[in-house]
C-alpha cells in the first residue's frame, strides 16, 4: 500500500462534490480582496528587503550610500526652483541609517507582515465561515487605504518626520489612515462571523477574531497616550513596549497560529490532535502574552513590580507555547513524510517549529541573569528575526503557496522556483539567527567587562555584521524569486495541467 | 434561511463554473477544479485529553511564577526600583548609602568621591585605567602634569586645553574641555586627589580650598589654555602659609 | 450569536487585565510625578530644557539615534555603565519627566548617552563627530550625518562656526563645513543630557 506517496491518506473522508463547489464559490468571492492584500504584501516585502540590505551594509560600512550620486544631484539641481533648494540634502538625509532602519521595520511589519496576515486571515475567515466573502469591494478598499497609510508613513520617516518611538514611528496622519483601514476589516470580520454557516467554530477563527479585536485597541491606546497625550517618560516607555510586544504577540502570533492550525491538518488530511489543547493554548496565550511588554525594559526606569510582572508573564508563556507545540506535533506524527512533497506544509511546519523555538528563547531572555548579558545586543535582533521571519513570514509564505492557486485558477509554474525560495530563505534565516545570537552573546559578555574598551567591542562586532549582510543577501534572493513567481501567477501564467506543484512528483499507486 | 443553511440535499444545484474564467480558453473544466477537488476536508478537531505530565509542568510553572512575583515585587510601590529589596540578598544599597557619610572630607572619602567623578567625567577619554588612548588622549599614569605643580594641574582642569601637548615623549593634539562650570570645587579636588593617588601615582592630595583659590585667580579666563601659557604658571604651593590667598592685582 | 458574545467577553477580559496593569495603573502610580527642587540652591532636577535643546530632541528622534544609542543606566548588578563612565547611578522615572517620548533606546551599537553632556561637554567635538564620526573615533561604525551640515565656499572671513576637520575629512580648499540649525539644535540637546544629580529615590552610587 503506497499511501505514503499520496497526499490524501486513506483515513480522510473523500470531499463531497457540493462541499467542493461551495469552496470554489468561496474562493472565487475572495479573489479581488485577498489578491489585493497579497500583491501589496509582496510589494512591501521587496521594499522592506531593500531597506534591510541598506541598513545592514551601513552597519559595517558606514560610508556606504551616504549621499546620492553626484551626477543625480547635479541633474536635480538643474530644475531649481521647480525642485526645492535643499532637495539633495533631504534625499541624502533619507539615506542615513537612522532613517533607513525604521523604514525597514515599518515596511516589513505594517507593509509585508500585516497585509499578508490580513490576506490570509480574510481567506481563512471566508473558508471557515463557509460563506462567500461579503462586501468584497469594501475589503479591497481597506487594502487600498492600508497601502496609502504605509506609503505615507514610510515617506514621512525617510523625510525626517519619524516620531522616534520604536514600532510607532509613523506620524499621526499616517497612523490614522492605518487605523481606519484596520477598523474596516475588524467590522467586516464580525459581520462575516455573524453570517457564518452554523456549525462548529474552529480554533483558527478564535485567533483571527481575537487579533482583529485586540489590535485596534492596542494601536489606538498607544498612539493616543504616547503621541497625543504625551504622557510622562516612564509611562510612555511602558506603553510603548506594551504595544510593541503585543503587536507581535496579539496580532502577528495569532494570525500565524491560525494559519498553522488550518494548514497543517488540512494538507495532511487529519484532524488536529486535541480540542482541549487548542482551547487551553488559546486562552492561556490571551491571558499571559499581553503582560510581557515590560521585559523590554528590564533594568530600565520603572518600578520593580512592573518588570517582575512582565518577567513572570514571560515565564508563564511556556504554557501556551508547549501546549501548542504538542498539539501540532501530535497532529503531524506519522505524517512527516508529507514535508517531502508539499511546499505549503514545509513552510508552515518550519514556521511552527520556529515559533516554539523563538518563544522558549524569549522566556529565557526575560530572566534577569541572562538579560544582563543579552539586553542591548544583537542577540535581541536575532530573537526578533527568529520570531517575525522564521515563524511568521515562513508561515505566510506557506499559506500563500496554498491560497494563490485557488484564487487565480492555475498552479504555481515552477517547482524549481519554489525550491530556491524555500532553501535560500531557510538557510538565510538560520544563518542570520546564528550569527546574531553568537555575536550578541560575545557583545554582551564584553560589555559586562568594563576593562574592555567600547572601541574594542565595536571592532569585534564588525565581522558579525558583515556575515549578517551575507545572510540578508540569501533572503533577498528568496524574496526576489518569490515575487517573480507570484507575479507570474497574477498574470495567470501558471500551469493548468499536471496537478499541484510539489517539491517532488507524487509516485502513482 | 439562506441557501447555505439548508441541508446540502435541499440546496439548489450550485453552478460549478468559477465566475470570471473564460472556459473556452481552458482545456478542461475538471482541471480548473482540480485544486479544489483534491483538497482534503477542512480541519476537524480531535478530542484527545490533555496529558497528565503536561498538567504537572503547568502547575510547576505557575508555582514558580507565583513565588517569583512574591519575592521580587519591590513592594509594588512607585519608588521600589530594587527588586531585591526585602529579600535576603537585598537592601544592601540602602545600607551602603547610609554608611558612606563618614567623614566626608578625609582623603579616603575624597578619593572615593574622586573615583566617581573620574569615571563619570574623565574616563571616557583618559580611560578607566588612566592610560589614555595612544595618539589621541594623554595618559595620567606617571604624567608630570599630574604629579608635579598642583597649581598648574588645577588651572588646567578648570579651563581645559587646546593645541599640542607632549606627555612622556608622546605628542597629543586634541581638545580637553573646561570643567569650571561642570564641577564644583569639592569635585575637582576629589578627582585630582584620586588621580594623584591611583595607578601607582603618588602625590599629595588637593583640597577644595586650593581649588577655590585657583578658580578665583583665573575667573576672567574664557578660552582654554595652551601648553605655553600653562608652563608659565609657577610651581608654588597654592595656599601660602600665613599669608592671605594670593590674587594677582591686575585682573579684569 | 451566543458563541460570538462568549468569545468577545473572553477577548475583552483577558486583554483588559494587562491594559489595566501595564497602562492604566502605571499612568496613575508614576505618571503624575513632579521634579525635585533642591531646598538650598533652588535648582530643579531634572531641569527644563532650553527651546533649542527641545528642538534638538526632535532632530534626535527624526534621525533615529535610538537605534544605536541608549539613554538609560541599569542598576550596578545588571550592568557596567557606572564603570564605563556612562553615569553615576541608575536612571529612574523622574529623570525622564520632560522626555515625552523618552529616547531610552534598545541597542548599544554605540555608547549610552544618558550623561553625554557631562563627559563630552564640548559642542565642537559633537559637530565634528556628527559630520565625520571616524575623525573623532577611528574605530566607529557610526554613519556620518552629513545632511545636517553644509559645505559652503568661504566668503571673506571663515565662519566662526566652521568645523575644524583634518585630512580626508576636511572639505576642499576654499570651502568650509558649517552646521545647519538642526545640527546646532541637536548638539544643544546632546549637551543638555545630564542625569548625574542625586534624587531621594536614587542616591549617587
Amino acid at each position: 500500500m503506497s499511501n505514503a506517496a499520496t497526499s490524501k491518506p486513506v483515513s480522510a473522508p473523500l470531499p463531497d462534490i457540493h462541499d467542493a463547489a461551495d469552496r470554489a464559490a468561496v474562493d472565487a468571492s475572495c479573489r479581488l480582496p485577498v489578491l489585493s492584500f497579497f500583491a501589496s504584501a509582496v510589494f512591501w516585502l521587496i521594499v522592506g528587503t531593500v531597506f534591510a540590505l541598506l541598513a545592514s551594509i551601513k552597519m559595517h560600512n558606514p560610508q556606504f550610500a551616504v549621499e546620492i550620486p553626484a551626477s543625480l544631484a547635479h541633474w536635480l539641481n538643474q530644475f531649481y526652483p521647480l525642485v526645492p533648494a535643499n532637495t539633495v540634502e533631504t534625499l541624502n538625509g533619507a539615506l542615513t541609517f537612522g532613517r533607513v532602519r525604521p523604514a525597514h521595520l515599518n515596511t516589513v511589519a505594517y507593509g509585508w507582515a500585516s497585509t499578508a496576515a490580513l490576506g490570509v486571515g480574510i481567506w481563512l475567515m471566508a473558508r471557515l465561515c463557509r460563506v462567500q466573502l461579503r462586501y468584497p469591494r469594501f475589503v479591497t478598499a481597506a487594502a487600498v487605504i492600508w497601502n496609502i497609510g504605509v506609503f505615507v508613513g514610510t515617506a514621512a520617516i525617510l523625510l525626517g518626520e519619524s516620531t522616534g518611538v520604536e514600532w510607532l514611528e509613523f506620524p499621526a496622519y499616517a497612523t490614522f489612515i492605518l487605523f481606519i483601514a484596520y477598523a474596516l476589516i475588524s467590522i467586516w470580520a464580525v459581520d462575516m462571523f455573524v453570517h457564518r454557516r452554523p456549525g462548529h467554530v474552529y480554533v483558527s477563527q478564535w485567533y483571527i477574531m481575537a487579533a482583529l479585536f485586540w489590535f485596534p485597541w492596542l494601536y489606538a491606546t498607544a498612539n493616543i497616550l504616547i503621541h497625543h497625550e504625551s504622557v510622562q517618560g516612564s509611562v510612555s516607555a511602558i506603553v510603548n513596549w506594551w504595544y510593541g510586544h503585543n503587536a507581535l504577540g496579539l496580532w502577528f502570533t495569532p494570525m500565524g497560529l491560525a494559519a498553522a492550525y488550518y494548514f497543517i491538518p488540512k494538507v495532511i488530511g487529519r484532524p488536529v490532535h486535541s480540542y482541549y489543547l487548542s482551547a487551553f493554548g488559546f486562552w492561556s496565550l490571551a491571558l499571559f502574552y499581553s503582560w510581557n511588554g515590560g521585559h523590554h525594559l528590564i533594568g530600565g526606569p520603572l518600578p520593580a513590580w512592573v518588570i517582575t510582572a512582565s518577567i513572570v508573564a514571560s515565564v508563564m508563556m511556556v504554557i501556551p507555547v508547549v501546549v501548542t507545540a504538542i498539539n501540532h506535533h501530535m497532529t503531524m506524527k506519522g505524517n512527516f513524510h508529507v514535508l517531502e512533497y508539499s511546499p505549503t506544509l514545509r513552510f508552515v511546519v518550519f514556521g511552527a517549529m520556529s515559533y516554539t523555538l523563538a518563544s522558549l528563547q524569549g522566556t529565557t531572555m526575560a530572566i534577569r541573569s541572562l538579560n544582563t548579558v543579552t539586553h542591548f545586543t544583537d542577540y535581541t535582533i536575532g530573537h526578533s528575526h527568529l520570531g517575525l521571519y522564521a515563524f511568521f513570514t515562513m508561515i505566510m509564505f506557506g499559506s500563500m503557496y496554498y491560497i494563490v492557486p485557488r484564487l487565480v485558477g492555475c498552479e504555481w509554474r515552477s517547482a524549481v522556483l519554489i525550491k530556491i525560495h524555500f532553501w535560500s530563505c531557510a538557510y538565510g534565516i538560520i544563518f542570520m539567527v546564528l550569527i546574531l545570537t553568537v555575536g550578541g552573546l560575545v557583545q554582551g559578555l564584553m560589555m559586562r567587562d568594563a576593562a574592555i574598551g567600547f572601541d574594542k567591542i565595536v571592532e569585534n562586532m564588525v565581522v558579525y555584521k558583515y556575515f549578517r549582510s551575507v545572510s540578508g543577501v540569501l533572503l533577498t534572493v528568496g524574496h526576489v524569486v518569490f515575487a517573480f513567481h507570484f507575479s507570474l501567477m497574477l498574470l495567470r501564467l501558471g500551469r493548468t495541467e499536471g496537478g499541484p506543484t510539489l517539491f517532488r512528483p507524487l509516485e502513482t499507486t | 434561511m439562506s441557501e447555505h443553511d439548508k441541508h446540502p440535499a435541499d440546496q439548489e444545484p450550485v453552478d460549478p463554473r468559477l465566475p470570471g474564467i473564460d472556459y473556452d480558453e481552458s482545456t478542461n473544466v475538471q482541471e480548473i477544479h482540480e485544486s479544489i477537488l483534491r483538497e482534503n476536508v477542512d480541519p476537524q478537531d480531535g478530542m484527545e485529553p490533555m496529558p497528565l505530565w503536561l498538567i504537572s509542568v503547568i502547575l510547576v510553572v505557575v508555582l514558580f511564577s507565583g513565588y517569583y512575583l512574591g519575592q521580587y515585587n519591590g513592594g509594588f510601590s512607585a519608588t521600589g526600583f530594587d527588586e531585591n529589596a526585602g529579600t535576603a540578598a537585598g537592601g544592601k544599597g540602602a545600607v551602603a548609602a547610609g554608611a558612606a557619610k563618614v567623614d566626608e572630607n578625609s582623603p579616603e572619602a575624597l578619593a572615593k568621591l574622586g573615583k566617581r567623578v573620574f569615571t563619570t567625567n574623565c574616563a571616557s577619554c583618559h580611560t578607566p585605567t588612566g592610560m589614555g588612548v595612544p595618539g589621541t588622549y594623554p595618559p595620567l599614569v606617571a604624567s608630570p602634569y599630574v604629579l608635579e605643580n598642583p597649581h598648574r594641574l588645577v588651572s588646567l582642569v578648570l579651563h581645559g586645553l587646546q593645541g599640542p601637548i607632549v606627555v612622556n615623549g608622546a605628542t597629543f593634539n586634541n581638545a580637553m574641555p573646561a570643567w569650571d562650570k561642570q564641577l564644583k570645587d569639592k569635585q575637582i579636588a576629589a578627582v585630582l586627589t584620586y588621580v594623584r593617588s591611583e595607578w601607582g601615582n603618588k602625590a599629595d592630595p588637593i583640597t577644595p580650598e586650593e581649588v577655590a583659590v585657583v578658580r578665583k585667580e583665573w575667573e576672567a579666563r574664557t578660552t582654554p589654555w595652551t601648553v605655553a601659557e600653562l608652563d608659565k604658571i609657577p610651581n608654588e604651593p597654592i595656599l601660602k602659609k600665613g599669608a592671605a590667598p594670593a590674587a594677582p592685582a591686575a585682573k579684569k | 450569536m451566543n458563541r460570538l458574545t462568549t468569545l468577545f467577553i473572553g477577548f475583552f477580559a483577558t486583554f483588559l487585565t494587562a491594559w489595566l496593569g501595564l497602562v492604566i495603573i502605571p499612568y496613575f502610580q508614576f505618571g503624575q510625578l513632579e521634579p525635585q527642587v533642591d531646598p538650598d540652591t533652588g535648582d530643579q532636577y531634572p531641569a527644563f530644557r532650553t527651546g533649542l535643546a527641545e528642538r534638538g530632541k526632535q532632530v534626535y528622534q527624526a534621525n533615529g539615534c535610538i537605534y544605536c544609542h541608549t539613554q538609560q543606566i541599569r542598576p550596578a548588578d545588571l550592568e557596567e555603565g557606572h564603570n564605563r563612565g556612562w553615569g553615576a547611578r541608575r536612571t529612574v522615572p523622574r529623570d525622564y519627566l520632560f522626555d515625552r517620548p523618552p529616547q531610552l533606546g534598545t541597542m548599544r551599537t554605540g555608547p549610552d548617552l544618558t550623561n553625554v553632556g557631562v563627559r563630552l561637554n564640548d559642542a565642537a567635538w559633537h559637530h565634528e563627530h556628527l559630520y565625520a564620526p571616524q575623525s573623532k573615533s577611528p574605530w566607529s561604525t557610526m554613519s556620518p550625518f552629513r545632511h545636517l551640515y553644509r559645505v559652503v565656499k568661504i566668503q571673506g572671513e571663515p565662519s566662526p562656526k566652521a568645523l575644524k576637520l583634518a585630512g580626508d575629512f576636511a572639505p576642499p580648499e576654499g570651502y568650509e563645513v558649517v552646521p545647519t540649525p538642526e545640527a546646532e539644535a541637536l548638539v544643544a540637546y546632546l549637551l543638555s543630557l545630564n542625569r548625574n544629580y542625586a534624587l531621594p529615590e536614587a542616591p549617587l552610587e
